[in-house]
Parts: structure tokens; C-alpha cells; sequence
């Protein structure tokens, strides 16, 4: 485990480009600015596999390095996208609206650093819900993909594949979640891979902000809230915590669930598939034995 | 009453303001952030010109009609949900208790 954070530590060439392409929006960088990979707050480090994408921060500059199989074209559609009017206010703008070149053949995106959500606070639940009702009210405009969400649910199900017999009942449940999800009742922008880790502020504003473009499109925003709706579900999430969330963002207007009376029929299918894959991440990761129990002890009771 | 030494002027907070301070749009002043109520409000000092960020509008007229209502009980809003809320879940829920426990941060705050 002592290798992890050497193992992070970019290679002398990556981080010699990082500094050149900071060095373009920040005049502070010299040729011995630290690159260093940015880790969320508080955790500890973790393995992560070289294909996926990786976030360097260089003065105040983020260098963000994209997954080995993220499209240009879709990555492009999402910068512009989140650049238009009104949305850019909810979202931590790009300092270039298009990805660029960067080496071992991957796409890079610049971002200016802000400040994330630590993970000690009291999570800002009413303020992410507003945020989320705001975003899934947005007129649609350029074009944005598919939101990243049955993608995601995707990997985990090709991931589990992979593994032994004693998961294939973790693959059919996907597998009917993955066929069930593929009809939404609606379709809104929305973030695609909303999580806590997904919240900053730049130095100007303390109000949060969305991080992260990868998921963004069109989609079911349901998907949004269904790692606090899963979670809580699965006994994770306090009630107060849920119902902060939940009522600010109807407050709010949002239309992924039914202002009053019932969320559960539109909140349900992308909840169980966050629990599905929040499952097996902590499966992958061996984060947290206990979560990954009580994740699954949710799955098992779904596919029954 | 004698007077104090000088006390400085008072000085909203304003981060950044030395690299990459908002410009008016009007008259390319500074730009002065205020908080009011919850709302951010950008204030020129040159020509007193107010921006508003989006939303923000919104919130401030949603904040002057409930100030110039009739007070409502405090128990108003949370009974809206708190009886129905509390059954609502899905049938795979854990139906035991809900409760913060430790040690899983990681789980809501990666992809």
C-alpha cells in the first residue's frame, strides 16, 4: 500500500507537459511548480487503473486527463454545452471550451482551481438540491449526449462479468435494471454521475457549483439523485439528510420526481442502479467492508 | 466624546479582487460581492449598478413575498411531507434504522 502515492506521482514527461499547458493560464508556473494529483479530500489513496482518468492540479490550474475511451466529439458537445446561458451559471466554467491533445494519445481538459466540498462538513443537501432542480429545468440546447448514466451501469455489469460465479447473480440484476432504464419517462439535461465529490466554488462565489463534465447530457434526471435516494434506501443515509435533499429540490421545481405525495415510482430504477454499482465499487476499492455488505444485502433483497 | 483614531472604512470581503475581479459590465468598474439574506449580489463601486446571478432574482422575490405574508407557524412547511414521507421507500429498503454511521464518505463521493 506505501506505493500507491509513488505510483500516483505523474511521470517526469506528464508532469513537464502539465506545466507548459498551465503555465499558458497562469503565469505563476515555472519549471518547478509541483504537479500534483489531486486526491478527494480526506480519503485515502487508492488504486486507481491507468485507463481512467486522472486529475492533476499545477499552481491554479487543474489539468484533467480523460478516461483512454472518452469521445472527442461527445467531450466537445458537453464543454459547449455547459457553456451556454444560464447553465454556466451552475456549472465551474472550462478555461478552454474544447479538449486538447495530451500525451499517451488522450483527450485533456483546463479547469481553474476551486475549492471542493471537504468531505468532514455537513454535506449542503438543500443547496444541491436546488442546484440539481435548477439544472434539470434548463432549456436544452447544443446538442449534449446521452447522460452518462446507463453507461456507467455498463462498465459495472462488463466488470462483474469478468468475476466469478458467485457474482453472476449481481450480472442478471444489472442486466434487467440496464434493459428496465433504457425507456425513461422523461428526458432533462442533468449531470449524469452527480455525487458529492462533483461540488466546487471559485474564490469569487461560495455558492457550489457542478464539477465534473464527463456524464453530462440528456437523460433521465432521476439518475441525479440516485445515489442519495439508493443510499438511503439501503440504510446509509440518515432520514433528515434524504429529506433535505429531497424537499429543496422539489421546493425547487424539480422535475425528476412528482412534487408531492410519492417519490418512489420515478426515483426507484436509477436508485437501483446506484446500489448496484456503489456495491461493487466498494467491492473494487475494499473502501468500506461494512458499506459493501449493506449495499449488497439491498441487492439481494432486489432480486429476489 | 472624544473621537477614536481613525477607524478604517468598512471593507466588504472581496477575494480575488487583485487577479480576476468581476468588471462592471456598464461602466468596467469594480465589482464588490455582498452576501444579503443568502444571495450573492455584485455591487459596482463606481456607478452603484447591482448584478444579479441567475436565480438569484428569483430567490430575492421569493424572499420579499414571504416577508410581507402573515407569519406562518414554524411547523407549517415540515408537515407538508412528515406524516406520508416517513412510510414512503422501496420495498428493498432497509426497513431497520436510518442512521449516519461513519467511514463512508468514500462512498458518496466518488464516481
Amino acid at each position: 500500500m506505501t506505493n500507491l502515492v509513488a505510483a500516483w506521482s505523474p511521470p517526469a514527461a506528464l508532469a513537464e507537459w502539465v506545466r507548459e499547458v498551465a503555465s499558458v493560464q497562469d503565469p505563476r508556473v515555472g519549471s518547478t511548480t509541483p504537479v500534483v494529483p489531486l486526491v478527494t479530500r480526506g480519503l485515502p489513496t487508492r488504486p486507481i487503473a491507468p485507463e481512467h482518468s486522472q486529475v492533476y492540479i499545477c499552481a491554479g490550474v487543474i489539468v484533467k486527463l480523460h478516461h483512454r475511451q472518452t469521445n472527442r466529439d461527445r467531450l466537445t458537445r458537453r464543454l459547449h454545452s455547459i457553456g451556454g446561458p444560464d447553465i454556466d451559471r451552475l456549472w465551474i466554467q472550462p478555461l478552454i471550451y474544447a479538449p486538447i491533445d495530451a500525451p499517451g494519445g488522450r483527450l485533456a481538459t483546463i479547469w481553474p482551481r476551486v475549492t471542493v466540498l471537504s468531505t468532514v462538513d455537513h454535506p449542503p443537501w438543500a443547496a444541491v438540491g436546488k442546484l440539481l432542480a435548477k439544472l434539470h429545468q434548463m432549456p436544452i440546447t447544443d446538442d449534449p449526449p446521452r447522460l452518462g448514466g446507463h453507461s456507467r451501469l455498463a462498465r459495472t455489469i462488463a466488470y462483474l462479468r469478468t468475476q466469478g460465479p458467485e457474482l453472476t447473480w449481481l450480472v442478471e440484476l444489472g442486466e434487467q435494471l440496464a434493459e428496465q432504464l433504457s425507456e425513461p419517462a422523461q428526458v432533462t439535461a442533468a449531470h449524469g454521475d452527480f455525487h458529492l465529490g462533483q461540488l466546487g466554488h471559485t474564490p469569487l462565489r461560495s455558492s457550489w457549483k457542478l464539477l465534473d463534465v464527463d456524464d453530462f447530457g440528456v437523460g433521465d434526471p432521476a439518475w441525479d439523485l440516485s445515489r442519495p435516494a439508493g443510499f438511503w434506501a439501503a440504510g446509509l443515509l440518515p432520514d433528515s439528510d434524504w429529506f433535505e435533499i429531497l424537499d429543496a429540490y422539489r421546493e425547487a421545481g424539480g422535475p425528476a420526481v412528482p412534487a408531492t405525495g410519492d417519490p418512489w415510482p420515478a426515483l426507484d430504477l436509477p436508485s437501483r442502479a446506484a446500489v448496484l454499482i456503489g456495491a461493487v465499487q466498494q467491492l473494487r476499492l475494499a473502501d468500506s467492508q461494512a458499506a459493501a455488505n449493506t449495499l449488497l444485502e439491498a441487492c439481494r433483497r432486489m432480486h429476489t | 466624546m472624544t473621537e477614536p483614531t481613525n477607524p478604517p472604512p468598512y471593507q466588504p470581503y472581496n477575494a480575488g479582487a487583485a487577479a480576476g475581479a468581476l468588471l462592471c459590465p456598464k461602466c468596467r468598474g469594480n465589482m464588490r460581492t455582498y452576501e444579503r439574506n443568502g444571495v450573492h449580489i455584485e455591487q459596482c463601486d463606481g456607478c452603484r449598478g447591482v448584478f444579479l446571478d441567475f436565480g438569484e432574482l428569483e430567490h430575492l422575490t421569493a424572499l420579499e413575498a414571504r416577508l410581507s405574508q402573515p407569519q406562518l407557524p414554524p411547523q407549517a412547511y415540515p408537515q407538508q411531507y412528515a406524516s406520508p414521507q416517513q412510510g414512503y421507500g422501496p420495498a428493498w429498503g432497509s426497513h431497520g434504522q436510518k442512521n449516519r454511521r461513519g467511514g463512508f464518505s468514500g462512498l458518496f463521493f466518488s464516481s
